[in-house]
């Protein structure tokens, strides 16, 4: 007998023995995952805390072996997506929030964000600066200036994208944030709301002249939202409930929810702003 | 159907309650859409010195998986992740991944009297490296 007539056979049976493994698992999913969320929130109430992580887990085992979803696990998914969007609305994260709302709502759409996050960042600020002394140096020499991303290699080579590194703590991490040797932009950690938003990201510049000396400028962030599948990490995210407690959401499950039950899209985002600068 | 979506209403008002009722600078659901998730790595001891590698990983659909270097076992606010005493050393693990092609930690070493306090040593070859960011340790 071949190998390829046996490979199918054990396949199948593995599977089974894992879909059997999951089946063993299985809870009663909660209807008012919401609800649990909240009581976990303010009582601090492990009865909800232990149903709603062991759901996810069950579902987890579930979609890492592309097992069908009922009806109600499905709808558990789609709240608990909910409860980030009100949860990162409450607390001063709406960016963060209206995309983990776009990712379920959203059918794959583009969509826009509020430049406010990176227009008060610092390492954006640094940037911007780096590059309009870039982008005037280019315009001095007639050069070409009217298209500029981060990670130019020119521009990362000129002595304005130094300062930007990180070079043996020549910057903060937490409270600046800085820019890598590729041109990736990090967000300053301690900032939160850009940092839940768009960890990291490039920034782009379309340039005209203003006046004789003076620039107009297009600042623009274009970023992807989507998540990494269960093959490729096993990256979680720890949503913090109460002081000790905090559920453990697979990244796999969350881009499950797009490859395996059709319940989110992933989706281009973009910030933009302009400036007109000396 | 439409008890179900009153239901669903008001489940989600008091829910809404619940959880502004924490404030915004509480330690509750919302300030942390994604909290730091934080591991201990390794312990090493070098010159009568014990050294903590913790890895931090932050953000909400884009990680970043950060390695700390500690001279003391730190402990971590429950609220912010932040450590009682400060770290010796931060950098973040290279796995952008626009990057052609992907890279593992090969060698993660110590040195505490240069100012590059951990040199990460990367590598293409998948059998050379460590596959998975959680399982690096120090390099003896």
């Amino acid at each position: 007998m071949s190998t390829d007539s046996i490979t199918p056979t054990n396949n199948t049976q593995n599977l089974s023995k894992k879909a059997q493994a999951c089946l063993a698992q299985a809870v009663e999913v909660p209807s008012a995952p919401l609800y649990h969320m909240g009581n976990i929130a303010a009582f601090d109430s492990k009865t909800s805390f232990d149903l709603l992580q062991d759901t996810i887990n069950y579902l987890t085992c579930k979609a890492k072996i592309k097992m069908k979803f009922s009806q109600d696990e499905k709808e558990f998914l789609i709240e608990l997506y909910e409860s980030l969007w009100w949860g990162g609305y409450a607390k001063g994260m709406p960016e963060a929030a209206k995309l983990a709302s776009h990712y379920i709502k959203g059918k794959g759409e583009p969509v826009s964000m509020a430049p406010k996050p990176y227009q008060q960042s610092v390492v954006v600020k640094d940037t911007m600066q780096a590059m309009k002394l870039y982008i005037n140096e280019l315009a001095g020499r007639k050069e070409y200036f009217f298209n500029l991303k981060t990670n130019d290699p020119k521009f990362r080579q000129s002595p304005h994208f130094k300062p930007l590194m990180l070079i043996n703590g020549s910057r903060n991490i937490d409270t600046q944030g800085y820019v890598k040797s590729d041109g990736v932009i990090h967000a300053a950690q301690f900032n939160q709301r850009l940092q839940k938003a768009d960890n990291r990201f490039y920034l782009e510049a379309s340039t005209e002249k203003f006046t004789k000396d003076s620039f107009h400028t297009f600042w623009s962030v274009n970023n992807r939202y989507d998540f990494e599948p269960f093959s490729k990490s096993d990256k979680i995210s720890n949503l913090a409930l109460s002081d000790s407690k905090a559920l453990l959401l697979p990244d796999g499950l969350s881009e499950y929810m797009d490859s395996g039950l059709d319940l989110a899209k992933p989706f281009n985002y973009q910030a933009r702003w302009t400036e007109i600068w000396k | 159907m439409e008890i179900k979506t009153i239901l669903k209403s008001s489940i989600i008002v008091l829910f809404y309650f619940l959880i502004t009722a924490c404030g915004q600078n509480d330690c509750r659901f919302g300030i942390d859409i994604a909290a730091d998730q934080l591991r201990l790595a390794d312990t090493i001891n070098d010159n009568n010195k014990t050294y903590y590698l913790y890895t931090r990983t932050t953000g909400w659909t884009d990680k970043i998986v950060f390695f700390e270097l500690y001279d003391k076992k730190p402990e971590f606010d429950p609220c912010t992740y932040q450590p009682d005493i400060k770290k010796l050393y931060m950098i973040d693990y290279d796995d952008f991944p626009e990057y052609p092609e992907r890279k593992y930690v090969e060698k993660m070493i110590l040195q505490p009297d240069q100012p590059e306090k951990l040199k990460i040593i990367y590598t293409t070859d998948k059998t050379k490296g460590v596959e998975n960011v959680y399982d690096v340790k120090f390099t003896r």
